[in-house]
């Protein structure tokens, strides 16, 4: 018993003492966090270079954002960093492409991001987050559309993503153009394989373009866009709708446009 | 051979009672448990947290334990006397080296086996399935820590427990840099070229042993690179084995 007590007494002292310490200490300015260089990390620890990046990305991405400090502006070199470390690691040239551009830092993270791409493992989230930025920060709808359709080829891209991917520049406003830049492709590129990718697009937009044809042909019969695409068909407009190349199904909203349907 | 055993199993029991080996594989099993933690801390990325943090983990606490035990192994039994009873019975030489060696490989299989147990069910609660990659990742670990086993028994035939830890970590860091050395070689000329060179060939290549940067991406070596690191590791360990016996030899008790 009487031990007990002894022990229960230092192990609140140490608690209390502590609280208090923490209490009373003045507020130092945060310490921001390391950015070695990546050859003398790989000195010294011991081949590990994977779990040294590991452990860089979460002293980085704790720290970086720090209330009342600026780290986030060194936020590319030390994703650089992490990365020099382990090149396949893919998160973090993903998050750089996320995040950098948010800082005003738009050519920093399309460097990291195709850097991303021809190093890291195979992760849909670098080309889409770089389809997303040329879209978002540099308005270039050619590259987006490139980086969208390598996220679409990526392994175990949710199909969500790729349902979205696909609707990209099919609004009927930009729909041409973006039917342009593929058909530019098609007839510009020597690889079959491209070409052949190519070629679904174009299909992908004739069908699209098709069926909203046939909606229009749809309303001025009836007074109203059909609310199903099915209705083309018993409505003797289409012998049957066509199956989206990429294996999707279309859906028509109630202004008549047609899309892939997200859900 | 039965003698071989029979020491081997010795140092075995001799080993797996030090608390100084306990109290490492304890913090070391505590560590495994809490890489899920460090992994909740990476956004999403766990598992990969969890198994090169795992992976650097076995490593590291495999290693410690390694030169805790190994260090002293030769040096101890010199020191208390305890070589003139057991020299004293027909046994020779070469027979306590390689009980030694044995024992301790044994002895560190069965820690690293844990640590791997623990680390393998880690993995796979975090939905990282059975993974396999690793489990050839701790086997190529083994080979190595054969090779730092045999160099710790060298060392501890003619040098203090300390000596022999301290050549040994050096010995250690340089194998898993000899890489950059042989880089460094080609923008040399004449005899330092050979100078460099002949370390590099000279010292254990560890690196071929890590292969751990690769199976948390889910890669994996050649069968022919995993036989040469094979074949590799039972040579020198072989060879240090052969000149710890040459120096026990000559040592008069």
């Amino acid at each position: 018993m009487r031990k007990f007590i002894i022990f229960s007494t230092l192990i609140l002292g140490v608690t209390v003492s502590q609280y208090f310490f923490d209490f009373t200490r003045p507020k130092y300015s945060e310490v921001p966090p390391m950015l070695l260089p990546t050859q003398t990390i790989k000195l010294a620890d011991l081949g590990l270079h994977s779990a040294a990046s590991g452990l860089m990305w979460i002293q980085t991405i704790q720290n970086i954002f720090a209330p009342g400090t600026k780290y986030y502006l060194m936020l590319s070199e030390y994703l650089k960093m992490v990365n020099d470390l382990d090149s396949r690691f893919s998160y973090p040239y993903a998050f750089g492409v996320l995040v950098l551009p948010d800082l005003k830092f738009i050519d920093e993270a399309i460097e990291i991001g195709e850097r991303g791409l021809r190093e890291a493992d195979s992760d849909w989230r670098i080309p889409y987050y770089l389809a997303t930025t040329y879209h978002i920060y540099k308005h270039d709808r050619t590259n987006a559309i490139k980086y969208f359709d390598i996220a679409i080829r990526t392994a175990n891209v949710p199909d969500s993503v790729k349902r979205i991917a696909l609707n990209y520049g099919a609004v009927s406003d930009i729909r041409q153009q973006t039917k342009q830049i593929w058909i530019s492709i098609y007839e510009t590129s020597g690889d079959e394989i491209v070409r052949e990718r190519a070629r679904l697009y174009i299909l992908h937009y004739e069908y699209i373009e098709l069926l909203e044809r046939a909606s229009n042909i749809y309303k001025q019969k009836t007074g109203d866009y059909p609310d199903s695409l099915d209705k083309l068909v018993s409505g003797r407009i289409l012998k049957e709708i066509p199956k989206d190349p990429f294996g999707f199904e279309y859906m028509i909203d109630s202004r008549g446009r047609v899309s892939i349907k997200i859900n | 051979m039965r003698r071989i055993i029979v020491i081997a199993k010795n140092t075995f029991k001799e080993t797996i009672r030090d608390r100084i080996m306990y109290g490492i594989l304890i913090f070391s099993l505590l560590f495994l448990f809490s890489v899920t933690v460090i992994g909740s801390l990476s956004l999403g990325e766990d598992l990969f947290i969890i198994r090169s943090f795992g992976l650097a983990g076995i490593y590291l606490f495999g290693l410690i334990i390694t030169l805790f035990l190994g260090a002293s192994l030769i040096y101890k039994e010199v020191e208390f006397k305890t070589i003139y009873i057991i020299l004293s019975k027909p046994i020779k030489d070469s027979e306590v080296i390689l009980g030694k060696f044995f024992g301790l490989l044994t002895s560190i299989a069965s820690t690293v086996g844990l640590m791997g147990l623990i680390y393998l069910s880690v993995v796979w609660f975090n939905g990282g399935g059975v993974d396999y990659g690793s489990i050839l990742a701790m086997i190529l670990q083994l080979f190595e820590f054969s090779i730092i086993i045999s160099i710790l028994i060298l060392l501890s035939t003619f040098s203090s427990p300390i000596a022999s830890t301290i050549y040994t970590i050096v010995i250690v860091y340089s194998g898993h840099l000899l890489t950059l050395m042989l880089n460094y070689s080609a923008n040399l000329g004449g005899f330092q070229k050979y100078i460099v060179l002949g370390a590099y060939y000279l010292f254990p290549n560890l690196e071929k042993f890590n292969i751990r940067n690769l199976v948390v991406h889910n890669l994996n070596i050649t069968q022919t690179e995993f036989i040469l690191a094979m074949g590799y590791a039972i040579i020198y360990t072989s060879l240090a084995l052969c000149l710890a016996h040459f120096v026990f030899q000559k040592k008069e008790f």
